[in-house]
């Protein structure tokens, strides 16, 4: 049998070739669905990363542990002195919100809200060196859909590119290929912002009008003008700006508020009455 | 038998290596625990034995976490065949034979794989970063892997031993 499958070696090769750059050219144009096969793939895969990034979370919070108890009792005069203050702050703010809550019935104020979150896991991380993307524990089943966005309570981190029924594959913002709207919020002009700068961690902020002012330390959030991500989303703070050169634009790099090594759960954006809170 | 270990020794790898929370990180960059592995299959199982394990394992990287489906599965081949050809025409047990043959191993595999990936549309800026993070990875798995040779050989002979065994004997 094995040599009779070896005198076709060289046609069965070229087959297997074509197939081959078939599928990755298929599988390389956006697709708003993933095939089966990757769908029970990736879904297999599900319980097996979720169980190892559960054991190595354990294992990493208990030698985080270890290492804070040599500073604990210096913390922990810290942290008194920080309660002492906070409550103080509390009652101050307990004030504004009555007043707040009877500013807004006397105004006859309509809290509108545009967007569900659908609180999710990573339970994953690209494999290679040359993407950034994450996994989450939630896919179509749970109301996940191909470009939603996600994000967390200090910012934007993505964008979901691929969904099957129990997880979704989300495009970090610092990734190459990822490209969102931004605008500066001391100003509100304009901006593109970019990934795949070098360092994997910062961003590039590009203005979309020659006018348009950056500043160390501006603060860039998003813009609402795309479909994807809703308006004033925290993205990130410029932290250095590069200089004009003959005339031409110039480019702010911007450090995410996210801290996309230390994501443990995200949050995505559902279009409202599409998921739970 | 062996295969049943084989596809597990792939799973266990590919979990290890999209793990949630970024484990080891060797100057900034992730190591390729797949792509060590097939580098090293190359090495130790029969060449025929070692594409179709670098395929299967490639596919199943593919089909779990790939953008490409097939791309790095039709790298893996053609890295564990080259491997597999250049191991046979030296003396595999010597530690620098082994370190340079998984350094360019890796390099091969990460220079193909972007240039499969810029081929079908997802290039990237051919900068001093991406030659440096190419070198980090080779490096480390020419050292990782020079050093677990010599206990996966042991394990695969054993594990072939085991399968002959329960084959004969029913």
């Amino acid at each position: 049998m094995l040599e009779h499958i070896l005198r076709w070696k060289v046609p069965l090769i070229i087959v297997l070739v074509v197939i081959m750059v078939g599928t990755i050219h298929y599988t390389s144009t956006s697709r708003l669905k993933i095939s089966l096969l990757e769908g029970v793939g990736r879904d297999l895969l599900v319980p097996f990363q979720w169980a190892f990034t559960k054991v190595q979370r354990f294992v990493l919070h208990q030698v985080e542990k270890v290492q804070t108890l040599r500073t604990l009792k210096t913390r922990n005069a810290e942290l008194e002195e920080l309660v002492r203050s906070l409550q103080a702050e509390v009652l101050e703010l307990r004030n504004y919100k009555r007043e707040n809550e009877w500013l807004r019935e006397a105004l006859d104020f309509k809290n509108e809200r545009e967007h569900d979150l659908l609180v999710a896991e990573v339970i994953g991380r690209s494999p290679s060196n040359w993407e950034s993307t994450i996994i989450l524990n939630k896919g179509f089943a749970h109301g996940v859909a191909k470009g939603m966005a996600v994000v967390t309570n200090e910012g934007v981190v993505g964008t979901v590119i691929s969904v099957s029924r129990y997880s979704s594959t989300v495009l970090l913002i610092i990734d190459a290929q990822s490209a969102t709207g931004g605008l500066v919020q001391s100003t509100g002009d304009l901006v593109l912002v970019e990934g795949g700068q070098p360092d994997r961690e910062t961003l590039m902020a590009r203005p979309l009008s020659r006018d348009t002012v950056v500043e160390v330390g501006d603060v860039i959030v998003t813009s609402g003008l795309s479909t994807v991500f809703p308006k004033n989303i925290p993205v990130g703070e410029v932290i250095a700006v590069e200089p004009r050169q003959q005339n031409l634009s110039f480019a702010a790099v911007v450090r995410p508020f996210v801290d996309f090594n230390r994501l443990e759960y995200v949050l995505v954006v559902l279009p409202q009455g599409n998921g739970e809170n | 038998m062996k295969y049943v270990v084989y596809g597990l020794i792939i799973l266990l790898t590919l979990v290890l290596q999209t793990a949630g929370v970024p484990g080891v990180v060797f100057f900034g960059f992730k190591p390729e625990f797949m792509l060590l592995l097939i580098l090293l299959a190359a090495m130790i199982m029969p060449p025929a034995e070692a594409v179709v394990f670098a395929f299967c394992a490639g596919l199943a990287q593919d089909v779990a976490v790939g953008r490409f489906i097939t791309l790095h599965a039709g790298v893996f081949m053609l890295t564990a065949l080259l491997e597999g050809f250049v191991i046979q025409r030296f003396y595999r047990e010597n530690f620098i034979v082994r370190l340079c043959s998984l350094f360019i191993g890796t390099a091969l595999a990460e220079l193909l794989y972007l240039l499969g990936a810029a081929s079908f549309g997802l290039s990237r800026a051919w900068t001093a970063a991406t030659w440096w993070a190419i070198l980090a990875v080779s490096a480390f798995n020419a050292f990782l892997g020079a050093l677990l040779y010599r206990p996966l050989s042991k394990l695969h002979k054993r594990l072939v031993y085991y399968h002959e065994l329960l084959k004969r004997t029913g």
